[in-house]
């Protein structure tokens, strides 16, 4: 058969424009994981450099280890060694001995004593005093706790336990949804898909000063309700579908081998679905994982991973950002990749049709 | 009664989803409407709220980047997406592995996706420097500072992260659409434009219309991105309502959520009638 003319361009143009698109999918990525794990020098430039020349892992262990600290709360540095010159800003030399505990805020450069005097100390000379030091950094120090392993936590306990209420309140209206006559059936999936519209700032307003009377703010309880408003729609809303393709001969038959309804129900119905609910179970808690406006409504101290991330960004430490969005990224991409090939094609047509 | 007795069953299992969207989605919804009548200071019904609304200069601005954002951004999101997804149903050599690439955004959060772009998109950013290796730039232009090069960068950002969900919907419908329909038009003659015109886009139309309706309700409630990457430069009214909440001013908040719910609402009546009235007409 003959080619034509715009088969032949569409054909020629679309594997450059693909390489373009996929790059640009991609470079974003990218620029994440390579300021994490970049020198400061290498981004904190007119002109930053594209490929990683020095990789660094200390914006990493920033967030992972925390330095020793004491009672004041202020980070101490014993210098090992015998003295160690130290050229203060107005290039005095400043003579440390041992005997003395030294603030050191290893990000902005300072050099403090405890009675109060500061003085600016260049990187190079920093990190020789870090070297000098016998300052140890610890997991589970008490800073690492607070600033990660808590909103971690709270991150991993709210979207666990969201997708399990989720599943327990969506899947059987889901598979009753499923069961009525077609015109009823599509009207309430048509409400479900209109409690999307609501806008989440409408809702949350009420929901704020409600869960504040009740003192939800600050709680898991809290978030969990407040993540379960957009969830178990969407979840009973992908679980309809999936009830739907089971045929009613099915259950009938096992009703007839006696079965009552709520063995069938359990014995039957819930095993054949168990795939689809497991996949609408991981969208639940993909979303909660990284919702962000409600935790950010009922949140005023105890942050979840988001949340902590946003306060970060908003102080303007960029690599603890980088690193912290990376940690929050990583459950994500796994699932994702995971979930692909139930993406493709069964959920989404059928949530077309 | 005989009815309770039969379905008894059926509406205990129905009860906890409707109970719950009932108390959590819907009396917060009507609240919110009532918040927004309420003057805060004297608790006096009153439309001092509206009136104060759109007599502050953030809100204007807030109304008008929203509505920009959405009908520019869906409009490029819908086109790129679409070209995309017919070049993906094609089988070609390494489909797999693009079809993968494509999705990796997905699985970036919405937050950590505007710290990214903040990173490229920053005064030092990358993408400034790409452009000065290019020789395109000499000078740093900021674009996160309003305006609409700031709304350009946002409708990227927005289109970025969910340019793998649009793809995936359009592919699943061009790929419902059956392999004989485009070999009966060739015999019929008609060459690759033709058949995008006339066969693939007629039946691609729910697939379009369904991705056009859940992207403009999600970009019309904007949130994470224009607060992450421009900060107070570039108010939506979600982020709108945000500000007002945190000040304390909850007739505001709740004023400018209503107007918010009024466009969405708005925007889908639109266009199921502009739409469908052009079905009915070409259908006779």
């Amino acid at each position: 058969m003959k080619r034509l003319t715009s088969d032949r361009i569409f054909k020629f143009i679309s594997f450059p424009l693909l390489l373009i698109i996929a790059f640009m999918m991609i470079f974003p990525v990218y620029i994440l994981v390579k300021v994490s794990i970049s020198e400061p020098s290498e981004v904190n430039t007119d002109h930053p450099t594209f490929l990683v020349h020095d990789i660094t892992l200390e914006h990493w262990k920033n967030i992972i280890l925390t330095d020793k600290k004491t009672e004041s709360g202020q980070i101490v540095y014993k210098i090992n060694i015998d003295e160690l010159m130290v050229a203060s800003e107005e290039e005095e030399q400043i003579i440390i001995t041992p005997d003395e505990q030294y603030t050191i805020n290893g990000v902005t450069r300072k050099l403090s004593f405890i009675e109060g005097a500061t003085y600016k100390l260049s990187r190079e000379e920093l990190k020789k005093v870090r070297d000098a030091s016998t300052t140890k950094k610890i997991f589970f120090g008490e800073e690492t706790i607070q600033k990660l392993y808590m909103p971690i936590w709270k991150s991993l306990s709210v979207a666990t336990l969201t997708t399990i209420f989720a599943i327990f309140i969506a899947a059987p209206a889901a598979y009753v949804i499923s069961r009525m006559p077609k015109s009823i059936g599509y009207i309430i999936i048509l409400g479900l898909l209109f409690t999307r519209m609501f806008p989440d700032v409408g809702i949350a307003l009420p929901i704020a000063t409600r869960f504040v009377s009740w003192q939800l703010t600050d709680t898991t309880l809290g978030l969990i309700f407040a993540h379960l408003i957009p969830n178990l729609p969407f979840l009973a809303w992908i679980l309809v579908g999936t009830f739907q393709v089971i045929p009613r001969d099915v259950e009938k038959s096992a009703m007839i081998d006696g079965a009552g309804r709520l063995t069938t129900l359990r014995k039957i119905i819930f095993p054949i679905a168990a795939p689809g609910i497991a996949v609408g179970a991981m969208f639940v808690w993909l979303n909660s994982w990284n919702e962000f406006l409600y935790a950010r409504y009922l949140t005023t101290v105890e942050g979840t991973l988001p949340i902590k991330t946003f306060e970060i960004i908003t102080t303007g430490s960029y690599f603890t950002a980088a690193a912290y969005s990376t940690i929050l990224t990583i459950p994500i991409i796994i699932i994702t990749f995971y979930l692909q090939r139930y993406l493709k094609s069964g959920m989404l047509s059928g949530a077309v049709k | 009664m005989r009815f309770v007795k039969k379905y008894w069953l059926e509406m205990l299992m129905v009860l906890p989803l409707f109970a719950y969207l009932f108390y959590f989605t819907f009396i917060p919804v009507l609240q919110t409407i009532q918040i927004s009548f309420i003057d805060d200071k004297s608790n006096q019904v009153s439309l001092i709220n509206y009136e104060s609304l759109f007599s502050h200069i953030d809100f204007n601005s807030a109304l008008f980047n929203t509505i920009f954002i959405t009908i520019v951004g869906i409009t490029v999101q819908i086109v790129i997406a679409l070209v995309i997804a017919l070049i993906l149903k094609k089988k070609f050599f390494g489909r797999g592995f693009f079809r993968t690439i494509m999705l990796i955004p997905m699985g970036v959060p919405t937050l950590v996706s505007g710290v990214t772009l903040l990173f490229v998109f920053g005064q030092t950013g990358y993408f400034n420097e790409l452009l000065y290796r290019l020789g395109l730039v000499s000078t740093q232009p900021y674009w996160l500072g309003g305006g609409f090069e700031s709304l350009a960068v946002i409708i990227f950002a927005d289109m970025w992260k969910v340019l793998p969900l649009t793809v995936l919907l359009l592919l699943a419908g061009l790929e419902s659409i059956g392999e004989d329909v485009y070999e009966a038009s060739s015999i019929d003659g008609a060459n690759g434009w033709k058949k995008f015109w006339h066969i693939t886009l007629p039946l691609l139309k729910p697939s379009i219309t369904m991705a056009i309706i859940l992207r403009a309700i999600d970009s019309f409630r904007i949130f994470e991105l224009p607060l992450v990457m421009t900060g107070k430069n570039v108010p939506v009214l979600s982020t709108f309502a945000y500000e007002a909440f945190q000040r304390n001013q909850y007739g505001l908040s709740g004023a400018a959520a209503v107007i918010l719910l009024l466009i969405i609402i708005l925007f889908i009546l639109l266009y199921f009638f502009i739409v469908e009235r052009k079905e009915a007409r070409d259908g006779r």
